[in-house]
């Protein structure tokens, strides 16, 4: 079965489904609080940063890639404004975070994980706010390849830790697309528990 | 030189990985040894004939020497008592904030490169169990296998609870049912 885009948006999908692979996939009940605010927290890094500048930043964006698979990752940047139209982005936006919960990390870790690395999404990060990482993925040769996982653990976790360990946290990194935006980990938790 | 309880902790165990030697974290954690011992167990139900081992010395070349938490290795012609020389048919590594960027990177794509064919990443703290399968010599997620409260499970749309499946095989035996639960059964809570 083929689907186009007009018949992606007549199947009279709600805000919170998404198409993977022509078939129509509920998403999770509305994400929990921590979920929508460690999303919210990396929207307003990148919008603070983007402001005035050429890329864009959506939150829950409908995201059409193939002409099989509609999307709705947590946030995405999008740098080629030719992709921008009013009911979604058409094609590979240039980063892409998605927010883990239990009932998406299979899909999210599965198919979306290989449908972004064939589609050219150039940065991919799977952000767990149970576990208080952010992994990042970057595109090579067609490829993801680990970049690392940022941690940022609770007191307790800090406490449990070895100097050594606590010394060998890294928590500012920057992306593959921006030189000069610097991303902390601690920001990306800020007052989340 | 003064040698202190952390350098201790910290010189417990080594790895060599692309040539370089590598520390391996202090002693694991409790949840993390329940879990493997947990692991170990169920994979000693059903061997015919394989052997399962726990933190096994896995040599894959000078360059790339490796200590799994868990191997399951049914080509006894690679153990020489001692070391594993070789792929084993089964590793497990679970995750620790110290290891996990390894797991997840290099180690994931080793274990592709040299063939070990089903390759588990363990949780202890989402309870979950990640297994992937190695086809035409790339690891595809097989499927990520959680143990879910009632409440989580109860939470979920009726899609999702159709979704979620607690009990697996491995690729090896095809009488060993793994229950998701048994995995993290018992294991330390604190």
């Amino acid at each position: 079965m083929n689907f186009a885009y007009e018949n992606l948006l007549d199947l009279d999908c709600d805000y919170r489904e998404e198409i993977l692979k022509g078939k129509v996939v509920k998403m999770a009940p509305r994400p929990a609080t921590e979920h929508l605010e460690a999303g919210d927290n990396i929207l307003t890094m990148l919008k603070n940063y983007l402001w005035g500048k050429d890329c864009r930043v959506f939150s829950e964006p409908d995201v059409y890639l193939g002409d099989k698979d509609l999307v709705v990752p947590d946030v995405a940047v999008v740098c080629n404004h030719g992709i921008i139209k009013s009911k979604g982005i058409y094609g590979a936006p240039d980063l892409i975070v998605e927010v883990l919960s239990r009932s998406t990390a299979p899909r999210d870790r599965g198919y979306k994980k290989n449908l972004y690395e064939q589609c050219g999404v150039s940065e991919y990060w799977l952000v767990s706010v149970a576990e208080r990482f952010v992994e990042v993925y970057l595109l090579e040769d067609g490829k993801y390849v680990l970049n690392n996982i940022y941690t940022h653990p609770r007191q307790h976790e800090l406490d449990d830790m070895t100097q050594k360990e606590r010394d060998r946290l890294v928590y500012q990194f920057k992306t593959s697309i921006f030189d000069d935006l610097v991303i902390d980990v601690r920001d990306v938790f800020q007052n989340i528990n | 030189m003064n040698i202190t309880y952390e350098d201790f902790l910290d010189d417990y165990h080594e790895e060599v990985l692309d040539g370089k030697v590598i520390k391996m974290a202090p002693r694991p954690t409790f949840r993390h040894l329940d879990t493997n011992h947990n692991i170990t167990k169920i994979f000693k139900k059903n061997l015919s004939g394989c052997v399962v081992l726990s933190e096994p010395d896995v040599h894959f070349s000078k360059k790339d020497k490796v200590a799994p938490d868990v191997a399951v290795v049914c080509n006894r012609d690679i153990l020489d008592g001692r070391v594993v020389h070789g792929a084993p048919d089964i590793v497990v590594e679970i995750l620790s904030p110290s290891t996990s960027k390894r797991d997840r990177g290099y180690k994931k794509r080793l274990y592709q490169r040299y063939g070990v064919a089903e390759y588990w990443i363990v949780d202890t703290n989402s309870l979950t169990v990640e297994v992937y399968l190695l086809e035409d010599g790339q690891y595809n997620l097989d499927n990520i296998y959680q143990a879910l409260s009632e409440a989580e499970f109860n939470n979920m749309s009726e899609q999702n609870k159709a979704e979620q499946a607690f009990k697996f095989k491995t690729h090896l035996w095809d009488g060993l049912i793994i229950d998701v639960y048994d995995i993290f059964k018992d294991i330390y809570e604190g």
